[in-house]
């Protein structure tokens, strides 16, 4: 992390920044101390003894509240702590407690006080953390562009305090209530919150709890995340954009690969010519004249051509290298059925059949074709051709799906991890689906 | 090693590799299925 997260200088509203200095008061209901860490910015503190709120502005320390307030949760980080976090050291002065006002669903928020840079905001929602600003744009609720990002609506709903300690700069109070709108573009998130009083957005950046961690040296453990935050991203997510751009460059170069060796390659017939089968001589192996296979090594297609109708053709077809008997065999069929069933004319099987031999070396050949056929065929002559150096469309279909595979898994954990974001929303573009799927 | 730059690393293999299973003439679906009709002797005699 170098520099502050994009964000402007903060925040409507807390006051300017005074360098103020440590402080200490008797507490006015219980007499315990209460340390003032940002004195001068701070407008109230809370006792941690009693849990009175105290208004420090006044000469008299009058008390706010003397509420006694539930905590739900300990602080993570205590109050004092120091952190660097965006390259700028940050302390904790309070700590809030807000819950969704089902009292059910809490989260934890920690005051950062600078008195160079002023305050920002820790926030810990079920172990997902955000480094919030308060921003003073002037930012559309209904549809939020900010810094350029257009931002989705992700949840509308309330907040309200159940538990504050250390200081604040405004007078928080126990049960405090506002109207929340988050807006989320992944990792970032914007919230806007409506009190009677006024209207506050806050800009807020997603933290790995290993950067909290290595902000916050004093403390040892975090707890483990809980699902999957809105502005939360995946590792899949971050690494797709550049997946896909990497699998149409690599598109396009297999196409021009295939292109090229179409153009380069030879397609070249070394013998054509016919075999004679006769039921007769059931046993006869036709030798064909030699014929050259050209180019050091390539591949060879035996190409089969039979006038089979409703019966069929079996070869027996040996490749033989006549300088030095290497026997390539080959067994080739063909079959070619047809008729009418219930009005309805079907046919199946052609009279025709490709072969494709891999890595054939060059040399002086001849064919060895033994025959047999359906018991209709007493005697036929049919075509069998050796074709060198053909491409098969095979190997850029293969190339193709290996290269699709990584593009399709990472589109698919993305999107289950989309549809895991949303879950917890009530404006989710994955309504009607469902995923057990993490990332 | 960023996931991008594995995925570079398997497309770069998969372009290389088309280029010279073709240039050698080498059917590769015949490696990955090894049809049953056709098999290899070295030096047999048809003759």
């Amino acid at each position: 992390m170098d520099g502050d997260p994009p964000s402007p200088e903060p925040q409507p509203e807390p006051p300017p920044v005074r360098r103020g200095l440590l402080r200490e008061f008797t507490c006015p209901s219980c007499g315990g101390t209460v340390t003032i860490r940002a004195a001068g910015n701070s407008i109230t503190a809370v006792c941690s003894s009693c849990d009175a709120i105290i208004d420090v502005t006044d000469e008299n320390f009058r008390i706010l509240s003397k509420a006694k307030m539930q905590r739900r949760t300990e602080p993570l980080i205590p109050l004092g702590s120091r952190g660097i976090l965006f390259g700028k050291t940050w302390e904790v002065i309070g700590y809030m407690e807000r819950s969704d006002g089902s009292w059910e669903y809490l989260w934890q928020e920690y005051l950062l006080f600078n008195p160079y840079h002023g305050f920002r905001w820790l926030i810990n929602d079920h172990g997902h953390w955000n480094f919030t600003t308060m921003i003073k744009d002037d930012i559309s609720v209904v549809l939020p562009v900010y810094e350029g990002r257009t931002y989705d609506k992700y949840l509308a709903g309330g907040a309200r305090v159940c538990y504050v300690l250390g200081e604040f700069y405004w007078r928080v109070k126990d049960g405090d209530e506002v109207s929340v709108k988050d807006f989320i573009h992944p990792p970032y998130l914007l919230s806007y919150e409506k009190s009677e009083d006024e209207e506050i957005w806050s800009h807020s950046v997603y933290m790995e709890p290993s950067e909290i961690l290595r902000a916050f040296p004093s403390v040892e453990e975090l707890p483990a995340r809980e699902g999957v935050a809105p502005n939360q991203m995946s590792l899949l997510g971050k690494a797709y954009p550049g997946v896909m751009r990497v699998f149409l460059l690599t598109l396009a170069a297999l196409v021009a690969i295939e292109i090229v060796i179409r153009f380069t390659s030879r397609n070249e017939v070394a013998w054509s010519g016919t075999v004679h089968y006769d039921s007769h001589e059931p046993n006869k192996t036709v030798l064909t004249p030699k014929f050259e296979l050209k180019r050091y090594m390539a591949d060879v297609v035996i190409e089969m051509s039979a006038p089979v109708d409703n019966s069929w053709l079996e070869s027996e077809i040996a490749l033989v290298n006549a300088d030095n008997d290497n026997t390539v065999h080959v067994t080739s069929g063909v079959e070619y059925y047809h008729g009418v069933d219930g009005g309805e004319s079907w046919s199946e099987g052609s009279n025709q059949r490709k072969i494709f031999l891999s890595s054939v070396p060059a040399g002086n050949y001849y064919l060895a074709v033994d025959t047999a056929a359906d018991a209709r065929i007493p005697a036929a002559d049919y075509t069998v051709r050796v074709i060198r150096d053909v491409v098969p469309l095979s190997n850029f279909m293969l190339a193709v799906l290996a290269v699709s595979a990584f593009p399709l898994i990472t589109w698919w954990r993305r999107r289950a991890f989309e549809v895991k974001r949303w879950s917890n929303s009530d404006f989710s573009p994955y309504a009607n689906t469902s995923s057990d799927h993490d990332d | 090693m960023s996931l991008k730059n594995i995925y570079l690393f398997i497309c770069l293999i998969t372009c290389i590799g088309l280029a010279s299973a073709n240039f050698r003439g080498w059917v590769i679906w015949n490696s990955i299925f090894p049809a049953s009709y056709v098999h290899t002797e070295p030096g047999s005699h048809h003759k």
